[in-house]
């Protein structure tokens, strides 16, 4: 059991005054059934008045505007996330893929519906018959899908180079594909890209890795931003966590934030602002772990509400 | 419409006789050839007696009265081919048993639809149990899910709905399309009534057509309702897209006859989770908004994907969330527009009201599902086939007609994905007798027809609006035209007014502070460009009558000093004002027609009138009729001066003076019936500014060419200056240049003069300033103005010591730019600056 303490610092500024400007962020990571949020604090400076609210996709969301004149604006949101252990399936035992792509026809599985959002097209990641044809490579006939999805995750690492400032965030998952290389979001979205063209749900993950590996571990991409990662539907086995960035199954080093269809779901900061001209940007993310008692942790881990 | 000689009046005595049905087809009007159908029988009776010249007189009426709406009006270079159609003389009816009938049927699909919506966009239940397809929700580019959270289920009512439908073969209406986001060309119907009913006054009277007011009336409580906060009087805005944009004028003649003031997007802002409107009194809260732009347009936060954040009202989602305002309809309500969910009503009906939907939709099969594939397999050549989230106004993809596809290469490409494909059975129409020009013809039908929430249900307009296009080999080519359609009362027809609604005593209200700055903007433009080009067109015709008549010549004084000042104001060359530089230049008579008059040079008089038009045009709810249709006027009469043959100067001489007889009237349009507020204070601040510079230049030029030659070039610039009558009166027939000047420059009971000018600039700054708040730089700078104009003592200005009047030249020159400056700091106080917005950019990338 872990327990990270995450600090995100964004800061613009602008070579002319911002008159106004108005915000969506996702900056606060979401609890799941291996994730429990402790602590989250967000400042703004300029201090001003937020609303948390969740988005469609049950990520929360602040919603904020200034409204004064400023030259700057910082966000900068401080959470502690406890990472519990997880169990993963024996890929061997897991469903064939087309019985999962069956089951959500005949709406089989009792989370059918909420596995069908993460099926269909979004802005970055349509489907294609390239895409269909890549993850073909590993989702051969009656292959356990977890076993193919492992595979796929291993593929991609290999295939697609990973080059810094390669892409840019309209790039789409068919784009990144033909280019055969792109950054940790565009190695998640061929991912979720190419297993939605083959009739499989897959949502795209934002969230963070721990700075410096545990001992003995070594030195994974996209550690000091933030990071992107995919979760493959596994049919009555639930969801698992892939990084096709670092090939790897997603267990203790990974923080979660929010999930979408594709990043644009789950970007860091949508706004609008009116004046400033030219924008300047600065981005710090720390993931350290934090040290806690067995005992504490044993004691949360009841606590009720989770 | 054709313009060759009618036949004799006897040889088309009964327009009736000469219409044939389609043998094929149900006519809405006749049973068959001369038999109308009993509910219009009493229309056509009256219509009988009419002549084939009555109708061109109708159709000549029509055109007339829509260009009175400003519905002919295009903006300099802007096409409006996307209008829907051009208006029948004839309209059409359905009986009081049918309308009835097709109510209750649009109301019930109307409540499904919202139920369904309220559904799709909340619990989802409905994709749960699959009563609807999960894939035609969540692949769907209609459906926002940004517009989904926070919207709480009491909040999910559609205020306005529109449905087309057609008449099948056995005499069955079916929908062939739902509108549920924007009213689409709901301010159409209502002018068209306007317009048709005006043709046929007793018809209208003796056939009992219902009156549209009473649904308009409920439309707008459908929006007092949607306001979230109950009150008494919620401010409610018509967002609109904007001038330029299709619908902009029957959005403003609709927000006109509602009563809701028209706003831009940027005319808006949220601060703190609320929507105000931006105005000159400071913002004020906007509890519900009538909206005119689409789903994706609404918020650039949230909604647009693109990298332009320019539409919208950035942060209008979290102010509907916070329960500040509500839009009609709300956001998201688009996505029932999706055509494929047509396949689906009949179940949704006996689903969510437990009743048979009494208006379907034409048969529709989504082969995304098993049983659909295997119906339409064995129908594919009879069928209509469309992309599944085909978009409304596109043309869909009839995958089976497209000209280059066989059928075996259609039938592969459905098979290949069947899930991408909706098929229906291709649409029947009645028809409908249209005047084409020369006779009457069988034209195919569908009307539109609208519902608003009233109480629990709906509410269904009684009349619709009927598009109809000609049968192959038609006159009248292929444009599509349109119907006012009455809807028939078998009980007395109530006469009712959205003007003043019985019972509800409205809050008085005198303030303009309401204005918004955009408007004011606008107003203040208007009023520039009235002036400036009032003034031209002064300037050029003393300048033309005198090239036309017989005593003076071309460069004589007279013509000199007007010449001067034309060039001035850019209305010809400079080097005319010039005597060396005349002889090399054409002769000025044939250059003021071309240039001054017509040319699309910037300053010419015609571009002068279509910036008035144009600024008239963004601020058009807030104009009366009469003042629009006299802009409107004075830009036919200069068309109309072009087409006919220009050589002759007297023609010119109509032109102009028809021309200022209409800005005269303009001004009495303005002045008499324009209420003192806000807007009339910039409107007036504008025009003041332009005649202080307009006079002051005249002077300036009759000063410049020395007055030895006085008597001429100092008539000139009385006419020029429209104080000729008010000199002769005062003086007869003795010119003398301090007469004139203290006439035209000091005299503050002339309103030409400029003393009159810029005392009223004073008196409106003041005005503005008592309003607003105190404002120190404009009042300082009408009083130096004021203080210049007082300082001047024309004695001592003309005496001979100063034979150039430099010391009189330097005062005018002081006060034309102290006006200039003035024009300049109530723009930067009070005008509207809109930069563009930004989207925060290329940042914080998962790397």
């Amino acid at each position: 059991m872990t327990r990270y303490r995450v600090r995100h610092l964004t800061r613009y500024s602008y070579d002319e005054t911002v008159a106004v400007c108005h915000n969506v962020a996702h900056l606060r990571p979401r609890s799941s059934m291996e994730s429990i949020v402790r602590s989250y604090t967000l400042r703004i400076e300029p201090a001003t008045h937020v609303e948390n609210r969740t988005d469609y996709f049950g990520n929360p969301i602040a919603c904020f505007s200034i409204p004064e004149r400023h030259q700057a604006m910082s966000l900068e949101a401080i959470s502690e996330v406890q990472i519990l252990p997880r169990t993963l399936p024996d890929p061997g035992q897991t469903l064939p893929w087309e019985r999962v792509r069956e089951g959500l026809r005949q709406r089989a599985f009792p989370d059918w519906l909420e596995a069908t959002q993460f099926l269909f097209d979004s802005k970055l990641v349509m489907r294609g018959a390239d895409l269909a044809a890549f993850a073909r490579g590993s989702f051969s006939p009656g292959r356990p899908i977890l076993e193919a999805a492992l595979d796929l995750n291993r593929r991609i690492h290999e295939q697609i180079a990973y080059v810094p400032r390669s892409t840019d965030v309209e790039t789409t998952a068919i784009q990144a594909l033909e280019l055969q290389r792109g950054v940790c979001q565009d190695l998640a979205h061929i991912f979720a890209g190419a297993v939605r063209s083959i009739g499989l749900p897959a949502r795209y993950v934002s969230g963070y890795l721990r700075t410096r590996p545990a001992p003995g571990q070594p030195i994974r991409v996209g550690a000091d931003e933030s990071h992107a990662w995919v979760s493959v539907y596994l049919g009555d086995a639930g969801w698992v966590d892939l990084d096709p960035t670092n090939d790897l199954v997603v267990r203790e080093e990974h923080v979660l934030l929010g999930w979408g269809r594709d990043y644009r779901d789950v970007a860091p900061l949508l706004g609008i602002y009116l004046g400033g001209k030219n924008q300047t940007l600065h981005v710090e993310v720390d993931v350290t772990p934090v040290e806690t008692s067995d005992e504490s942790l044993l004691a949360e881990s009841h606590a009720p509400g989770f | 419409m054709s313009s060759t000689a009618g036949p004799s009046r006897t040889a088309t005595p009964r327009l009736l006789d000469t219409y044939r049905p389609l043998a094929d087809a149900y006519d809405e009007a006749f049973a068959a050839p001369g038999v109308p159908r009993p509910h219009a029988a009493a229309f056509y009776r009256e219509f009988a007696a009419r002549e084939r010249r009555d109708l061109d007189e109708h159709v000549s009426q029509i055109q007339a009265q829509l260009a009175e709406f400003g519905l002919d009006y295009r903006a300099p270079g802007e096409e409006r081919d996307d209008r829907p159609g051009a208006l029948d003389v004839l309209p059409a009816f359905l009986s009081s048993e049918e309308f009835a009938e097709l109510a209750r049927g649009v109301a019930q699909r109307a409540k499904v639809i919202e139920l369904a919506f309220g559904d799709l966009t909340g619990k989802q239940e409905l994709l749960a149990s699959g009563a609807i397809p999960a894939e035609l929700v969540f692949n769907n580019p209609r459906f926002q899910r940004a517009a989904v959270q926070g919207q709480e289920e009491g909040r999910k009512r559609l205020s306005l709905y529109a449905v087309d439908l057609v008449r099948t073969e056995s005499g069955t209406w079916r929908a062939i399309a739902d509108y549920t986001g924007l009213p689409p060309d709901l301010g159409f119907a209502l002018e068209h009534r306007m317009i048709v009913s005006r043709l046929y006054p007793r018809a209208f009277q003796l056939l009992g057509a219902e009156r549209l007011a009473g649904f308009f009336m409920t439309l707008r409580a459908a929006l007092r309702a949607a306001a979230p906060v109950s009150r008494d009087n919620p401010r409610i805005v018509f967002l609109t897209q904007g001038a330029g944009s299709r619908g902009y004028f029957e959005d403003a003649y609709l927000a006109r006859y509602l009563g809701f003031p028209l706003a831009e997007a940027a005319d808006l802002a949220v601060r703190e989770s609320k929507l105000f409107l931006k105005t000159l009194g400071g913002p004020l809260p906007v509890h519900a908004v009538l909206r005119g732009l689409f789903d994706d347009d609404c918020d650039p936060v949230e909604l647009k994907g693109g990298s332009d954040g320019s539409a919208g009202v950035a942060g209008l989602l979290e102010a509907i969330r916070a329960g500040s305002t509500a839009l009609a309809n709300p956001v998201g309500s688009g996505l029932m527009e999706t055509p494929v969910f047509a396949a689906f009503y009949d179940r949704l009906c006996e689903r969510l009201l437990g009743e048979s939907l009494l208006l379907p939709s034409l048969p529709t099969w989504w082969t995304g599902e098993p049983e659909a594939q295997s119906i339409v397999a064995e129908r594919l050549r009879e069928l209509e086939g469309y992309k599944t989230f085909a978009i409304p106004n596109t043309a869909p993809i009839l995958l089976v007609q497209a000209p280059y596809h066989t059928w075996t290469e259609a039938r592969r490409q459905w098979e290949e994905n069947p899930g991408g494909w909706f098929f229906r059975e291709p649409p029947t129409r009645s028809t409908s007798p249209v005047w084409n020009g020369n006779s009457l013809e069988p034209w195919s039908l569908q009307i539109r027809m609208y519902a608003t929430a009233d109480g629990d249900g709906f509410s269904v307009m009684p009349g619709a609006v009927a598009k109809l296009t000609p049968p192959p080999g038609s006159r009248a080519g292929q444009r599509v035209r349109v119907q006012d359609v009455w809807a028939l009362s078998d009980r007395p027809v109530e006469n009712v007014s959205l003007l003043q609604e019985p019972g509800t005593p409205i809050e008085i209200k005198r303030s303009g502070a309401e204005l918004p700055s955009r408007v004011a903007e606008d107003l203040f433009w208007l009023g520039r460009w009235l002036e400036r080009t009032e003034n031209k067109a002064r300037l050029l015709r003393a300048l033309v009558y005198r090239l036309s008549g017989e005593s003076d010549v071309a460069g004589s004084p007279a013509i000199r000093v007007l010449a001067r000042s034309a060039a001035a104001v850019g209305l010809i060359e400079a080097s005319y004002g010039v005597a060396s530089f005349e002889a090399a230049l054409p002769r000025l008579d044939g250059f003021v027609a071309t240039r001054a008059i017509r040319s699309n040079e910037p300053d010419s008089l015609i571009s002068g009138v279509k910036q008035c038009l144009r600024s008239a045009s963004r601020v058009r709810d807030r104009l009366s009729t009469d003042f629009w249709q006299i802009l409107h006027r004075m830009q036919r009469h200069l068309h109309q001066g072009a087409s006919q043959d220009n050589d002759f100067l007297t023609d010119e001489l109509t032109s102009l003076n028809r021309l200022i007889f209409d800005f005269h009237a303009a001004s009495g349009a303005m002045h008499e019936s324009g209420t003192r507020t806000l807007g009339w204070s910039f409107l007036e601040i504008g025009r003041r500014i332009e005649r202080t510079t307009h006079t002051a230049t005249l002077l300036e030029n009759m000063l410049s060419g020395g007055l030895s030659e006085e008597g001429p070039s100092l008539e000139a610039t009385l006419e020029a200056g429209d104080s000729i009558m008010t000199y002769r009166s005062r003086y007869l027939g003795q010119l003398q240049p301090h007469a004139v000047l203290d006439l035209l420059l000091l005299d503050g009971s002339n309103p030409r003069g400029v003393a009159f000018q810029l005392e009223a600039l004073q008196r409106q700054v003041d005005l503005l300033e008592r309003a607003t708040g105190p404002q120190a730089a404009p009042k300082r700078i009408a009083a130096s103005a004021v203080e210049a104009i007082r300082a001047i003592a024309l004695d001592d200005l003309l005496r001979a010591t100063d034979p150039r009047h430099e010391r009189l030249l330097n005062a005018l020159e002081t006060i034309k730019g102290l006006v200039d400056e003035l024009g300049t700091v109530i723009t930067e106080i009070y005008l509207l600056h809109v930069g563009p917005l930004r989207r925060f950019g290329n940042f914080s990338r998962d790397d």
